[in-house]
């Protein structure tokens, strides 16, 4: 199975009523003393992509395997593509319209 | 009175404060720009954050630290201060040993420096010797490498005290103040937090814990005696740090929003360039805040540390091969403070039998969760510190309270220096 590079969406009570319409609040989990976060899962090539378009994010390879840093308005953007799709696989669909 | 520093030497202030007297010392000097690192240095060789030298260092202490982590004289010290400067530059301006030069930043004097010794070092066996690694990668092996062929040693004397600016105003003491304050708030014990962050619940209680084993069987029935210092360290920024008036005020807040007492806890800066030396870093802020007047001094898991080139606890230990006496600091050693789901409250490593459970403050995931705008829960980051981080992210970072290159363009230098004729 290929390796998943997620990127951590933070949930505060705005973002988890959306979810929760979208069905999707099942998909969210607690991670540091009840902040939730919903993963949105990348492949090696979109991990790549994402880390060369915006310089500022990192992979976070020695602990959580996950993709950090990226810009807040990116990240705003993945969580409305998810609530639109009612998935979490939304990267392929945000790198398309970035490129295109 | 004399305020004992490092290595049982008095804390010297060489400071020109007369202008008078400043300006007919420089007159006819040969001016010599500096950049920022060396110009920081400058105010802290000044002052005495890095008593006992009172100057640059010279090629014989620059040898003992690599062979013994002790200047020539014995006392202990572990990273090179010294001045570079390029060959072609010392022949163009014609600066021999014996002369004594102006070092000027920004345009504008900032000190003398006696040319006692101009000389060549290896810089592979400093950064061996230090770094405990010759690769590039490391930024402290970087910033070696990057010093130009050869060093001058010889002492400093400031001659344009540097005006510090809003809002760090507030938060540059010297040694000799850092030691005023200290008896003013009949502070007997000092202990030390060294900090490059904004702090969450996790830096916190390494605070808190390290004040109660300073604190340890002191009386504390008439008043309390011992004080938590955060000392945090202002130097070159990189992309991606906090910014800093962020790290400052973040901190302060803890204490002026009550997480600490007034009369237990202070924040002041001290300008550095952070060399990621790990355990030899450890050594060398344990100096620091000797000369600062502290006591004691907390150090954490990796320590000052860089990717993966030192254990998690290598500062830790250093400190089982300082001779006895060699410091007059102690050490605090500290485990890692994480948030327990079943204790429900943050703990200690030492304490908590549910490391199954553990929910570790990784400072990335805290930069993520800011970087979100998403507040976190009050047992993570206080409301206090996340809001404020957000108002400095507007008044002084462009919108973001991590350095970016617009903030490295145009921000507020923490120091000026007022015009002067030379």
């Amino acid at each position: 199975m290929a390796d998943v590079y997620p990127i951590n969406i933070w949930i505060n009570e705005e973002r988890y009523e959306k979810l929760k319409e979208a069905g999707l609040a099942g998909m969210t989990k607690e991670v540091l003393a009840g902040l939730k976060v919903i993963q949105v899962p990348c492949n090696a090539e979109q991990r790549d992509q994402l880390l060369a378009m915006y310089p500022g994010s990192k992979c976070d390879t020695a602990t959580t395997k996950t993709i950090e840093l990226l810009p807040k308005d990116v990240k705003d953007k993945i969580f409305d593509l998810i609530v639109a799709n009612k998935s979490v696989d939304v990267i392929a669909q945000f790198l398309a319209s970035v490129k295109g | 009175m004399a305020y004992i520093g490092h290595g049982g030497k008095e804390i010297v202030e060489r400071v020109i404060t007369d202008r008078a007297q400043a300006e007919a010392k420089i007159k006819g000097l040969t001016p010599v720009p500096v950049r920022g690192q060396i110009a920081r240095e400058v105010i802290g060789l000044a002052y005495g954050f890095f008593c006992p030298l009172e100057g640059f260092m010279k090629r014989a202490d620059v040898e003992s630290i690599c062979k013994n982590m002790t200047l020539a004289d014995g006392t202990l010290w572990s990273i090179p201060i010294v001045f570079d400067m390029d060959d072609s530059e010392i022949n163009e301006k014609g600066i021999k040993e014996g002369d004594t030069v102006l070092l000027t930043y920004r345009d504008q004097p900032l000190a003398t420096l006696e040319v006692e010794e101009i000389f060549t070092f290896d810089k592979k066996e400093i950064a061996q010797a230090v770094y405990g690694t010759t690769e590039d990668k490391h930024p402290g092996v970087a910033r070696t490498y990057a010093y130009k062929d050869k060093f001058i040693g010889g002492k400093i004397t400031l001659v344009n005290p540097p005006k510090i600016n809003p809002p760090f105003d507030k938060f540059f003491l010297t040694p000799i103040q850092h030691r005023q304050k200290f008896a003013e708030k009949g502070w007997e014990r000092i202990v030390a937090h060294q900090t490059r962050n904004v702090p969450h619940t996790g830096h916190e209680w390494l605070i808190k814990g390290s004040w109660l084993q300073a604190n340890g069987e002191l009386r504390v029935d008439d008043r309390l005696r011992t004080g938590a210092l955060v000392n945090c360290i202002i130097g070159e920024k990189r992309k991606g740090d906090y910014i800093d008036e962020a790290i400052v005020l973040c901190h302060d807040v803890l204490r002026t929003a009550g997480y600490f007492r007034d009369d237990i806890h202070m924040v002041t800066i001290t300008m550095w360039d952070m060399r990621y030396a790990g355990p030899k870093e450890a050594i060398f802020h344990a100096i620091l805040r000797t000369n600062l007047g502290l006591t004691h001094h907390m150090f954490g898991r990796d320590h000052a540390g860089v990717g993966t080139y030192y254990g998690t606890y290598d500062a830790h230990l250093i400190f089982e091969k300082v001779p006895e006496g060699a410091l007059r600091i102690k050490p605090i050693r500290v485990l890692d403070w994480w948030y327990c789901p079943v204790c429900n409250e943050v703990t200690y490593m030492a304490l908590c039998g549910h490391k199954d459970k553990k929910q570790s403050f990784s400072g990335t995931l805290i930069r993520s969760i800011i970087m979100d705008g998403v507040k976190p829960p009050r047992l993570i980051f206080r409301p206090e510190v996340f809001d404020l981080i957000m108002e400095c992210a507007e008044k002084y970072g462009f919108g973001s309270p991590f350095v970016t290159d617009q903030y490295l363009a145009n921000r507020n230098p923490v120091f000026s220096l007022e015009p002067m004729s030379y």
